[in-house]
């Protein structure tokens, strides 16, 4: 062919590679949607991308980008915000190539480009019903499968999103909301199923863990937290109690893809604070479950809290370790629980191994060596008030993520330092959307700053030992995330953002928000750049490198 | 509607709101029963079992000083005061709090407003000789080291005005904490504690100046938890007396 038609012809080809179109979203050297269930699996090896809730199945929070280190965070300025107008929002997000998907209370969702905060989609949920919620409207956050988006809703839905376009893919009720059934949690996928908790026990609900195939909304299993007569573990309830008995599942749990099991928390029995019409254990409440993915049958459990009257939920994020525990190595699951205590658990068969305090706590002579608590005396909930429990309500820690750094080897997490004035009420009737308490816990933090603090610890969590800890003025609620640029992040009640050295603790980097933190912060990359994003008060804001 | 419509009509939760009613819908015998189960519980340890008061305000003397009708009562219930120790009941359903609006409205009516003994005239007096005013003021006069006493009968029973004066240090209102700051260089200052983070603490000195450190450049940092106010437990009882019944005639204009 003569020289000027080849010319004109490679022109041509190369014109029309140029108009091929891409798989819509997709940039040539990033990988975007779908997000398959072996990207979960391997979630740690994109750490340009924050993939589920607790950043990957072990739910270590951890992110293995560098780019922000101790020795260059002193430069970290704001880069964008996203102006929610929604109080309290306990929201993660989370990011696949280049595009932030969040969760804004009380059941929306937006998605937003990540290198500017604009939004790119917005889908408001209107709630069907009034709700009942025993702690604000919030959401705590989503899961991804394919292009598919996974919503709980404050009326008690699952919802299926298209990830492109925010529209209803198929919607599933997965409990009366008329009867105080509530959803806040963010749900897990694993394989093909959503995995979704309920919320509710400050209402009298009958907890449950439920599976639904990701395709189609179907609910595959159920697991209900609380046994009716003649199920296993019924005999620590008393007559009818077990139809209010609560053991809600409203933190997102983890998963061990070799063991195929699923580790829930499960939260207070109801009544809250009053015991009487529930002399016993009360199973499976205040515990650790372990169930089978495929099937949703209890595997073992744990019980932090026996006949829990302190409001000491056991929903907190478990945190899954390969480690070493006795100098063998082990399977472990360990747990900073509510009532003041970290436990330290073999995660294959539920053995307990230890628990050691690690918040002034006042109600537990010790742990003894199943792990049973002995309680000292007078230290119930009483009519007249008791002054005298610590921790508080809200626990020494509570539903805030931890992050665990397989560089420092160290687990951090937020202590909370407070007391409460525990007191008790009759026993309620339970009654549709009014709420199920047997007494509450008043006074706390607000009323006595001066003995009341928070603490980030940085413990070596197969033996509860302290390393070293960051003070804070008022008990905390933010998680927090721990990089390989050596950095903890966290933030305070007042609205600080801030970041320490992993190793030593020591105080790097601050931004003042202003308001209260209810979330943890996330890592992620924007066009190649690592950015740190955290809810502060009403709004979302990514930090950067200058 | 576009979305910006749309959250105007629908309120900030997103969700339509049926509108509040001006009278309370929940006032039978059992609401009230369960309405005093909910306040002894909840409100008791502030408000006093019978509502007479101590570290929150009497609510016996059937005045109520953000507003008296049942939905004013409802809304201070659940929302709460800002700036002040009186916090909501977080997301209580509203039929419990209607049930404590009843019970409160039962205590302004049933209990008779104590009589103080004293006589408010001489008790001016008393007020006037202590040098009171150099740090509380009543309807714009006076200092401001000390809370304002211009509607302080309307807030606070017998008891506690007398125990007030007797041991200030006793029931210290959380917004008159008194801090001191001592500066790297050994500087002191004392105030009235107003705010407070991880890096920077803010008072109003003895002077009556704002004033903001950052605590990176403090040495140490005291919040002794007492009182500024000195007690006068030397008073003659008819001087007490008569003090007493001297704040407790301050009130609310009409």
């Amino acid at each position: 062919m003569p020289e000027k038609t080849l010319r004109i012809v490679s022109l041509l080809g190369a014109a029309v590679l140029a108009l091929a179109p891409t798989p819509m979203g997709q940039s040539p050297s990033s990988r975007g949607l779908p997000v398959t269930y072996e990207r979960l699996l391997k979630a740690t090896e994109e750490p340009g991308n924050w993939l589920t809730y607790s950043g990957d199945y072990h739910s270590h929070h951890y992110s293995s980008l560098n780019q922000i280190t101790a020795d260059n965070v002193h430069r970290l300025r704001a880069k964008w915000i996203y102006q929610m107008h929604r109080p309290k929002v306990e929201t993660t997000p989370i990011v696949v190539d280049g595009v932030m998907y969040v969760t804004r209370p009380p059941s929306d969702v937006i998605a937003l480009d990540a290198e500017t905060g604009r939004a790119l989609w917005t889908f408001e949920y209107r709630l069907a019903s009034n709700v009942y919620v025993c702690c604000g409207q919030v959401n705590r956050g989503l899961a991804i499968l394919g292009s598919t988006l996974f919503i709980t809703t404050l009326d008690a839905k699952l919802l299926a999103l298209d990830a492109r376009s925010g529209r209803v893919l198929w919607k599933k009720e997965m409990a009366d909301p008329g009867l105080n059934y509530t959803a806040t949690g963010a749900p897990l996928v694993i394989k093909d199923k959503v995995i979704a908790g309920i919320a509710g026990a400050e209402g009298g609900i009958r907890g449950f863990l439920d599976a639904y195939d990701a395709k189609t909304g179907e609910r595959v299993w159920r697991l209900w937290t609380v046994p009716a007569p003649g199920e296993p573990g019924s005999e620590t309830w008393v007559g009818d109690s077990w139809k209010y008995g609560g053991g809600s599942t409203w933190i997102t749990g983890s998963y061990d893809p070799e063991l195929n099991l699923i580790y829930w928390g499960t939260g207070n029995p109801g009544p809250d604070y009053n015991g009487d019409v529930r002399p016993g254990d009360n199973l499976y409440t205040c515990s650790l479950l372990a169930l089978d993915a495929d099937t949703g049958k209890l595997k073992w459990y744990f019980q932090f809290t026996p006949h829990d009257t302190h409001d000491w939920d056991a929903t907190q994020v478990p945190v899954l370790l390969d480690s070493t525990s006795g100098g063998r190595p082990r399977k472990l699951v360990v747990v900073p629980s509510r009532n003041g205590f970290h436990y330290v658990l073999d995660r294959v068969t539920g053995e307990f191994l230890s628990a050691k305090q690690y918040v002034k706590q006042t109600w537990a002579k010790e742990i003894d060596k199943k792990g049973r608590p002995v309680l000292n005396p007078n230290q119930e909930p009483a009519y007249e008030g008791n002054d005298s429990v610590w921790p508080g309500v809200d626990g020494g820690n509570n539903w805030m993520s931890p992050s665990y750094n397989p560089n420092t080897k160290l687990l951090y997490f937020n202590a909370r330092e407070e007391r409460r004035r525990y007191f008790k009420t009759d026993a309620p009737e339970f009654r549709p959307g009014e709420s199920y308490f047997g007494g509450g816990g008043g006074g706390g933090a607000r009323f006595r700053p001066e003995e009341s603090w928070g603490r980030l610890i940085a413990m070596t969590p197969e033996t509860g030992e302290i390393k070293w800890e960051h003070r804070i003025l008022a008990p905390p609620w933010a998680g927090a995330l721990s990089t390989a640029g050596n950095l903890v992040f966290s933030a305070t009640p007042s609205g600080n953002f801030y970041a320490l050295d992993a190793r030593t603790g020591k105080e790097l980097w601050h931004f003042n928000g202003g308001d209260r933190v209810f979330a943890s912060p996330i890592t992620f990359l924007s066009r190649g750049k690592q950015l740190v994003t955290i809810p502060i008060g009403d709004i979302l804001i990514a930090f950067g490198l200058d | 509607m576009s979305w910006t419509l749309a959250m105007q009509a629908q309120g900030p939760a997103g969700q339509s709101r049926p509108s509040l009613p001006e009278a309370n819908p929940y006032t039978t015998a059992a609401d009230l029963e369960a309405g005093r189960k909910l306040y002894v519980g909840r409100c008791g340890h502030c408000h006093g079992k019978n509502g007479e008061g101590g570290r929150g305000v009497t609510l016996n003397t059937g005045q109520f000083k953000h507003g008296s009708s049942d939905r004013e009562i409802f809304l201070v219930i659940r929302n709460g005061i800002p700036n002040t120790e009186m916090p909501g009941t977080f997301s209580s359903p509203e039929p419990e709090v209607w049930r404590m609006v009843a019970y409160v409205r039962q205590l302004g009516r049933q209990g008779a407003p104590e009589l103080a003994s004293g006589d408010p005239a001489v008790g001016a007096l008393v007020y006037q000789k202590n040098g009171c005013a150099s740090c509380h003021s009543i309807d714009g006069k006076g200092g401001i080291s000390g809370p304002d006493l211009s509607d302080i009968g309307d807030k606070r029973a017998l008891r506690h005005l007398r125990e007030s004066l007797i041991e200030p240090n006793a029931d210290l209102p959380l917004d008159y904490r008194t801090v001191e700051v001592i500066s790297l260089t050994g500087k002191s200052s004392s105030g009235i504690h107003l705010n407070e983070d991880e890096y920077s603490i803010h008072m109003r000195d003895m002077k009556g100046d704002l004033r903001s450190f950052m605590k990176n450049e403090l040495k140490e940092i005291k919040l002794p938890r007492e009182s500024l106010m000195p007690d006068y437990a030397s008073l003659s009882k008819d001087d007490l007396e008569n003090l007493v019944g001297y704040l407790s005639s301050l009130r609310q204009k009409k």
